[in-house]
Formats: C-alpha cells, structure tokens, sequence
C-alpha cells in the first residue's frame, strides 16, 4: 500500500516536471480554448489534429455557435473571416464564414465561394479576422493529440506561418537551430522568429543569430531567450528563414 | 452575376489584406555603441538621451530642412502601447537597457508606403529643448506598406556595430537652429524682398 502511494506520488511529479499532466487534462477535454479577438485580428496555432490523423477539416475548427456569419445572406463585410498563408505559394489565402442562404446553417466558403473543404494540420497557424464585435470572445478548438512520433517542420526560404506542432509550450526556439548568417552580429541575414502575443496584440521579434557565444536564439534585448519566453498551445508566429536551403526539423511528441 | 459581383468584393478584400499595420522594429545593435557625442567616437551618448523617429521622402536628411521633417508619434516597447514621439536612449526595443549609445524601439506604420523613408534622430541632452547638437542615423526605406486594414504585419532594421570601423557609427554633428535664428533668417528674406520691391518702383 505505502509503496503504491510513493509510486503514484513519484509519477505525479515525473508528470508535472515533464509538463505534461496539462496536457493530457486538457486531452481528456479534447480541447483548448483560444481568444478570438472583437474588431480585430488574432493569430491562432493549430496544435490538434483529427482523430484520423490526416487534419482537422476548417468546417470543424471551431463550432458554429462561437462564430457570426455577419447579418442575413453572404454579409461578407461583416462575417468573421480566416486569412491562411500558403507557405509553398508564399502568399495569403482567404476564407468567410457565411449564410449561404436563408435555409441552412453558416459554411466557411473559399475565396470562389465554394465550400471551403482545406484541412489544418498540427503546426499550423491562421490569422481569423472579426470585424464585428459579435461572436464567442474564448472559442475552443476541438481536437485530439496527435498520435505520431513526431512532425516533420519545412521552412522554404521566405516567410512561413507556424506553432508547436504538439500541445505543449515550448521554450522559443526549442529544436530549431537556424540560420545565424556570416559571422557575428550579422541581424540584417539571420533567421527571424516573429512571434504573435494575442492578448496584448502585438509582435515579439528572436533572433537566430552569433553574438560571441555560437548562434543562439536571442529576444529584442538580444539576450538568450530563457525558460519564461515560450511559444505557448495556441499561439502563432512567422519564421523569417533567409538562407536558400530549406530549414528541415522535428518535433517530437510528447506524450510517447 | 451574384457570384461576380461577390468576386469582386472578395478581390478587392484580398488586396486589402495584404497591406495592414505594420509595426517596424528600429535598432542599434552589436559590442561597439552606435551613438556618440563626438566624431572621434570616444563618448557614447548616455542612456536617458532624447531621440525621435522621423519621416523623409528622400534618402538623404538635409540638416537645412530640420524644422520640415515630420516627428512620427506612434512609437513604443515591447507590444506596445505605440503613443510615444520620442524614444530614449539605452533602451532595447522590448523595453530592456540597450546600454549607452544602443537604442531600440518600435513604430507602429498604419499611413505611409515604401515610398517613404525613416532615420532617428539623437540628441547631446535629456530634453531636446535643451539640447544644442543632434545627430541623425542612417536612413532607411520603409519594405512594407502601413494600412489601418489587413493582418498586422512587421519588418526590421538594424544597425550592427561589430567592430571599431566607422560602420553604423554616428555621432551629434549638426547644432540646433536657435528659433531666433530662424527668425532673424526670415525677417532678413522679407526685408529683402521689400527692398527690392521698393527699388522697382523708385
């Protein structure tokens, strides 16, 4: 009995230093909660997946009664509205959320208003635009953690919109070593993360770059990024990648 | 017809999207300071010096226009508020100490093109009225368009000075026009033109 008690006690705090007994609380909701800002823009990052593993499709994203379609039939400037980035494309890719007619309920529509059928993956992030001050401010975002070992990141050289693949906060820039430019101090050819704080609507720069000590991720007063700037469940950004090659990584899962 | 008109709609958005605030990042970086009080570059301007953001339409700053250059208001730290006309030296753009002759800030752009230009300007004082020298960086042209529609959007200049060479090096070189003397220079033009007028008609 006394064993088991220490056993159950010892997991608990394996659990909690891992940072892991939030996740699987929220997994077992399977859900997070995201703030869809009235009037303004919000980034969110996709860090769920579908239970079949291959996305969440942008109709289930978020659910119906959280969103406004605007007023009456294809009120297009004043429905709520999703601008994705192509990364491939390297350009913005635009969807409403509309009464399509009197009769059946509010679809998200693709830019040649058909319906949108685009699947989010984990690691993804979406800018949502609400003109309005109508709509659900905290939405959740249903989902299940991904089962894979772990999810391959590209960057092509450009800009890329991103989040943490998996439900975790993780330390900014955790996993990804980046391009730090030619020789020190070079801030004009690294890598750039612009990271995107929803609450407080407005931008954190980090800098991959060799400031005497290697090339290391630093934040706006170009000191190392430590332990409290995280990239939070949720949250989105860009990544500036500079250099030609594509930037390859994984994260992996962790749960398994 | 419905579906065309709504493509329009939809393109002319799609545009719109692409141009939204932009929030520029503006900052010295790097081991050596950036600003100084001299040209030999012995003295960095110390933190708690004035400076201010400013808009040109050319690339070159014209000491001679100093009155003309527009003082751009929306600046700030971190994530904002953007409500500041001034910045202060030694200090990072997220707020942080930059040390002396370092500055950092950001300046929301929600009005002007990639038309347009920007340089900071520094001052010898805590108070530019009673500064008597200012110096200017090196100006730069904006990459991004500023809209008050569209996805917030960012971009980044940095001035890095990682070795004792002269470059990213600036230094207070122009003295301040006394308001008397800018006084006196058109008092002096209208006197002239007077007198010119006046020996037309003798």
């Amino acid at each position: 009995m006394r064993k088991g008690i220490i056993a159950a006690a010892g997991m608990a705090i394996v659990l909690a230093s891992l940072g892991l007994a939030d996740i699987i609380s929220k997994n077992v909701g399977g859900y997070y909660t995201v703030k869809l800002n009235k009037g303004s823009w919000s980034m969110i990052g996709i860090n769920w997946n579908a239970g079949d593993g291959q996305g969440i499709p942008l109709q289930d994203l978020f659910k119906s009664e959280d969103l406004y379609p605007g007023d009456g039939e294809w009120d297009l400037d004043h429905c709520d509205q999703i601008v994705y980035w192509d990364n491939d494309m390297q350009d913005y890719v635009s969807f409403s959320f509309v009464r399509t007619n009197e009769t059946e309920a509010p679809v998200w529509v693709d830019a040649e208003f058909e319906l949108a059928t685009q699947k989010l993956m984990p690691g993804d992030a979406i800018w949502f635009y609400r003109p309005s001050q109508n709509g659900t401010l905290n939405a959740k975002i249903p989902g299940l953690v991904d089962a894979r070992d772990g999810i391959t990141f590209t960057f092509q050289q450009g800009y890329s919109m991103f989040a943490s693949g998996f439900p975790k906060d993780r330390k900014v820039g955790e996993l990804i070593a980046g391009y730090p430019g030619e020789g020190e101090w070079d801030l004009e050819n690294c890598d750039i993360m612009v990271l995107w704080d929803n609450e407080a609507q407005g931008w954190v720069n980090y800098y991959y770059c060799d400031i005497g000590n290697g090339p290391e991720w630093l934040d706006e007063g170009f000191s190392p990024v430590n332990i409290n700037q995280m990239l939070k469940v949720g949250q989105g950004g860009w990544y500036f990648r500079q250099e030609a090659t594509p930037l390859v990584f994984d994260e992996p899962n962790p749960v398994n | 017809m419905k579906k065309g008109i709504l493509s329009l709609v939809l393109i002319l958005t799609a545009c719109a999207v692409i141009a939204g605030p932009v929030t520029v990042t503006f900052q010295t970086a790097g081991p050596v300071p950036s600003l100084y009080l001299d040209e030999e570059f012995e003295n960095p301007v110390p933190s708690g010096y004035y400076a201010e953001l400013i808009l040109l339409t050319t690339a070159t700053y014209l000491h001679s226009h100093y009155s003309s250059y527009e003082v751009l208001t929306t600046i700030g730290y971190g994530t904002g508020p953007y409500d500041q006309n001034y910045a202060l030296v030694g200090t990072a753009a997220n707020g942080s100490s930059a040390g002396d002759g370092h500055i950092g800030l950001k300046w929301l752009n929600t009005s002007y093109d990639t038309s347009y230009y920007i340089a900071l300007r520094f001052y010898n004082s805590e108070t530019k009225s009673a500064a008597t020298w200012y110096g200017v960086t090196g100006v730069y042209k904006l990459t991004k368009s500023g809209s008050t529609s569209g996805p917030p959007d960012w971009e980044i200049k940095t001035f890095a000075t990682n070795t004792s060479n002269n470059n990213n090096r600036f230094y207070t070189m122009y003295p301040i026009p006394e308001p008397t003397t800018l006084l006196l220079v058109g008092m002096g033009g209208l006197a002239l033109g007077l007198r010119r007028k006046m020996s037309r008609l003798i």
